[in-house]
């Protein structure tokens, strides 16, 4: 009997000699996003089609250059896949799309959504922080290397415009908007960036980066809740760049006298 | 003069070459020394030196020394400008330092994860860059009458604002056109614009959240 997986028979590599393009070609690509991750996200500029072929078994690279014309072509393949890995906070997007398609009467407060939907990140677990430094590594070799840096650009766009029709619609959501010169994009940008650098510090103050704040808001319940540092931050930012949409008079982005000088 | 060339060689090779494989050769050739026999003098052997090199790259990469100076020059002049206009110019002039010499502190972040040593060396430096922080921003509310809010103190403000002056830059790279050099906010006297950073806004986002005036 055939074992099966969730996703359906589980199917033995084929032969090396009967292997498709469509096999090989996804065994390349596995063998290289293997190697950029285990050995060094560094030396990715320099991975050589000959080296993968050699890992993945074959005896040539002759079928590899049946797919792909020339290492270039194959590097920036090898590129995309890798970086299609790191768009991040997947359970926030599903979190937050869930509850703003909801009838707006049975909304949770803005300030428990930010709080439970950027839970979970940037911490991600030991495999998040690891993809987190293959991100490292390829923007570090991104300094010299133009493929490389059209390509990590193209993916982050791709993100930032993601999660910024997200809080389009949940500003949208909770009669929000934001204040002038602010926007989605900018917000995005701001979260992404206070994502990426407490990964950074996750990884030089775990102790305070990955610390766990009980704190009590006048939107959320009356009992302090839990919140990571990424969360607090994010509720200041949705605080200071928007405002309930009636307020259109206030033509102050940040007000002046917040801090009384 | 040895531990520069080294950092110089670093920055010259980038990433191409990892920090376990600089050589003190290397360093002592291109410091103009003929032999490396000078170097043995003050370091044992090349693990000793490279602990060193990692010590002070991982200092000088911290634009958080740079920042206390200047506060504490600012504070301690005679006109003291409102807490807006302070955060505006040092938040400004750190992202740009931070902008800099960024790429080094990350290749030795990403070097320590997989050399117990160099953590050891990296998590001293970091402990050093804390406590500069921290004294940084407890001077700062100190000096604007300022508390925080419970529960945040000056090391979750310190670690949360290195978080996003460190991710901006990585942006900054990445995607430009998301981080504006700046943006105009109507923050001067009479509601005159003035220009502010995306870090800078950042901090004051922040800032304003994490602390209140005092009683």
């Amino acid at each position: 009997m055939t074992p099966r997986t969730p996703e359906g028979p589980r199917r033995r590599p084929p032969p090396v000699g009967r292997r498709s393009i469509d096999d090989t070609r996804a065994l390349l690509i596995a063998t290289g996003a293997e190697m950029v991750a285990t050995e060094s996200a560094v030396t990715v500029g320099r991975i050589d089609l000959i080296d993968v072929c050699r890992r993945a078994g074959l005896t040539s690279a002759g079928s590899a250059y049946k797919i792909w014309d020339t290492q270039e072509d194959y590097r920036v393949d090898l590129l995309r896949h890798v970086l299609s890995r790191f768009i991040p906070g997947r359970h926030a997007i599903d979190l937050v799309t869930a509850a703003v398609a909801e009838d707006p009467a049975t909304l949770p407060p803005l300030s428990e959504l930010i709080r439970t939907a950027t839970g979970t990140t940037p911490a991600d677990g030991d495999d998040g922080a690891r993809h987190f430094s293959v991100y490292v590594g390829l923007w570090l070799a991104s300094a010299d290397d133009e493929d490389l840096a059209r390509e990590l650009h193209d993916s982050d766009v791709a993100v930032i415009d993601a999660y910024a029709r997200l809080y389009d619609a949940v500003a949208d959501a909770y009669g929000l908007e934001w204040k002038p010169p602010f926007d989605a994009r900018f917000f995005a940008t701001m979260v992404a960036a206070l994502t990426d650098g407490l990964t950074v510090r996750l990884g030089a103050h775990g102790d305070v980066a990955g610390r766990t704040l009980a704190r009590r808001v006048d939107d959320g319940p009356g009992e302090p809740t839990e919140w990571s540092l990424l969360a607090c931050a994010v509720d200041a930012f949705a605080r200071a760049f928007s405002r309930p949409r009636e307020a259109t008079a206030d033509p102050d982005a940040l007000d002046p006298d917040a801090d009384g000088g | 003069m040895l531990l520069e060339a080294g950092a110089a060689l670093l920055a010259e090779r980038g990433v191409s070459v990892t920090l376990d494989r600089i050589s003190l050769i290397d360093v002592c050739r291109r410091a103009g020394l003929k032999t490396a026999g000078s170097a043995y003098k003050i370091w044992p052997n090349q693990d000793a030196y490279r602990a060193e090199l990692l010590h002070a790259l991982v200092v000088s990469s911290s634009a958080s020394f740079a920042a206390k100076g200047q506060v504490d020059g600012i504070l301690g002049g005679g006109r003291r400008p409102s807490l807006d206009e302070l955060i505006r110019v040092v938040a400004a002039d750190n992202a740009e330092l931070n902008r800099a010499i960024y790429p080094t502190y990350l290749v030795v972040w990403l070097a320590q994860r997989s050399d117990a040593e160099l953590a050891a060396t990296f998590a001293d430096a970091e402990d050093a860059w804390l406590d500069t922080l921290v004294a940084l921003f407890t001077a700062v509310v100190d000096a604007y009458d300022l508390e925080f809010v419970e529960p945040f103190d000056a090391t979750i403000l310190g670690v949360t604002l290195s978080a996003l002056v460190e991710g901006l830059t990585i942006r900054q790279r990445t995607t430009p056109e998301f981080v504006a050099e700046s943006l105009p906010l109507p923050t001067g006297a009479d509601g005159t614009v003035e220009d502010w950073t995306p870090f800078a806004i950042g901090v004051k986002a922040i800032f304003d959240a994490y602390t209140r005036p005092r009683p």
